[in-house]
């Protein structure tokens, strides 16, 4: 029986004198007590002696005609093309090639897509939300982090809360506000005094029609949303439930939703930085609100940071009834 | 005795019969280390006729600092070393080059370790000097060559450490393991 490898490794060395002299000892003493690595060892000494048998051969006359012959050959030279690496770079091609074609597969799950841009996986899965209701939009993956880099920060969460409550336009100017209570039937928003905020009062019917301002927004690039999604928002449950997905474990804006909607757009998670969408226009046509975003994605070449974000924009409209649809722009 | 300075190719010339003479003398030793690294007669002489041919083009830079045995000795396990990383890279290559082969890939493949037995009776000594032959030529060309270096050349660890380029320890443990692998393969042999 063969020993394990280590005794091997020690009686070869043993029988080559190639310990030190501790060693040595050391496996004199062993052997001294096992007679089966006595056994192995003189295994050992017999292969060396059956190796020291062979014959030393003897090379026939022709082999030094050979060598006399090879000797006055030109040696021969490798042509110069055949230091062109084609192999590496063959090898280097298919390497590419395999990457290219199975980056996608390293990937999170949930954004596994084959053979689409980013931007054409997100618009295929806005339209597949679209289709669904609210509550189904709501439907957000389970493969969420807890990372608290993903939570905006307090002085935000604080921001939107205050903007969104306070029922004012603050990015309107009183011209402007003006101009939009012109185009609104009467009735729908009352404007306070020259310069002053201008108060939304809630109606039953979709009472804004044309651009509707947008109250408050919250943008970023990391979200605990990981899928894309579109989201509106228009009661308390429907806003908890979104923000404990968008940044589980932090408090939730306090919206008043007799007044006001949220309307989202999730990008889902993007292996680099570089990825945006930004909400730009919201517009209500007779009952039929249309939310037009829109994607910014890196350049093909552009540097950005490896690591993953997952943009998003949360817009406060006033609230309007109706059917929404969210639309690339 | 130094050789240096040009060396005339011509026949006939002293240089040329001073070599043959070295070559001669060394012939047996060198030829048996090449046939034994190789594990057989062909390559075996392949390897000492362009050991021999690779001497004596450098022969006129040899300076007789070592032994002319020594000194061929050496140029035989480096060209040994430079075949097995040659075959490596071919088989590397014949796995992955996707078809772009050359006409070097048309040489046998490696041959692994046969895992039977080869013998199942006792030997004569004849008998077991060719299975103690045919097991070393079985063994994997880099597990033979400590095996040569050491058992048949007895060259001290060191010394192969050296001349392999490979860490003390790694001669060792190979050393055993191909003691091992030839422990099996011989165990009714010997």
């Amino acid at each position: 029986m063969t020993p394990d490898p280590k005794t091997l490794e020690m009686l070869s060395a043993y029988l080559d004198e190639a310990l030190s002299s501790r060693e040595m000892a050391a496996v004199k003493n062993l052997l001294a007590k096992d007679a089966d690595l006595r056994d192995a060892l003189k295994r050992l000494k017999s292969l060396r002696t059956g190796l020291k048998s062979l014959p030393t051969l003897t090379p026939p006359e022709s082999f030094y005609d050979r060598v006399w012959r090879d000797v006055g050959r030109t040696p021969t030279r490798r042509p110069f093309f055949s230091y062109f690496p084609y192999k590496t770079i063959a090898a280097l091609a298919v390497v590419s090639l395999v990457v290219v074609a199975t980056k996608d597969f390293w990937r999170p799950a949930g954004n596994r897509r084959m053979s689409l841009s980013p931007l054409q996986m997100f618009q295929s899965s806005l339209k597949a939300g679209q289709a669904a209701s609210p509550a189904m939009a709501l439907e957000i993956g389970s493969a969420e982090r807890k990372d608290k880099a993903l939570v905006p920060p307090a002085s935000r969460l604080a921001n939107i809360e205050m903007e969104a409550n306070r029922e004012v336009v603050p990015a309107l100017k009183p011209g402007e506000v003006a101009r939009q209570v012109t185009a609104a039937p009467a009735g729908a928003i009352s404007v306070g005094a020259a310069g002053g905020p201008a108060q939304f009062q809630n109606r039953a019917a979709s009472p804004i029609q044309g651009d509707l301002p947008i109250f408050s927004k919250l943008r970023g690039a990391t979200s605990g949303v990981k899928d894309p999604r579109t989201v509106v928002a228009r009661s308390e449950a429907e806003w908890n439930e979104l923000w404990s997905r968008h940044a589980p474990g932090r408090p939730v804006p306090r919206l008043d939703f007799s007044r006001v909607m949220v309307a989202a757009v999730f990008m889902g998670q993007k292996p680099t930085s570089g990825y945006a969408v930004e909400i730009q226009k919201v517009q209500n046509n007779s009952g039929r609100i249309r939310v037009l975003y829109h994607i910014t994605e890196p350049a093909p070449r552009a540097a950005v940071a490896q690591t993953p974000a997952s943009p998003f924009h949360i817009v406060v409209l006033p609230r309007v009834e109706g059917d929404v649809q969210f639309e690339p722009n | 005795m130094g050789y240096a300075g040009n060396f005339p190719e011509g026949p006939g010339s002293k240089e040329r019969e001073q070599f043959d003479a070295l070559m001669r003398r060394e012939g047996s030793r060198i030829y048996t280390l090449s046939v034994r690294l190789a594990g057989n007669v062909a390559d075996g002489q392949d390897l000492a006729a362009e050991t021999f041919v690779q001497a004596f083009r450098a022969f006129g830079s040899f300076r007789g600092e070592s032994a002319f045995g020594t000194w061929v000795y050496r140029i035989c396990v480096n060209r040994w070393k430079n075949r097995l990383r040659a075959q490596k890279r071919r088989f590397f290559w014949s796995h992955i080059s996707l078809g772009f082969r050359g006409e070097e890939d048309d040489a046998p493949p490696l041959d692994p370790p046969s895992p039977e037995p080869p013998l199942d009776r006792p030997l004569e000594d004849e008998e077991r000097r060719k299975a103690v032959a045919d097991a070393l030529e079985r063994l994997p060309p880099e597990d033979r060559t400590v095996v040569v270096l050491r058992d048949l050349d007895d060259k001290p660890y060191e010394e192969i450490s050296l001349e392999l380029r490979i860490p003390l320890g790694t001669v060792k443990s190979r050393l055993a393991r191909a003691r091992g692998k030839l422990q099996d393969m011989l165990k009714d042999a010997l």
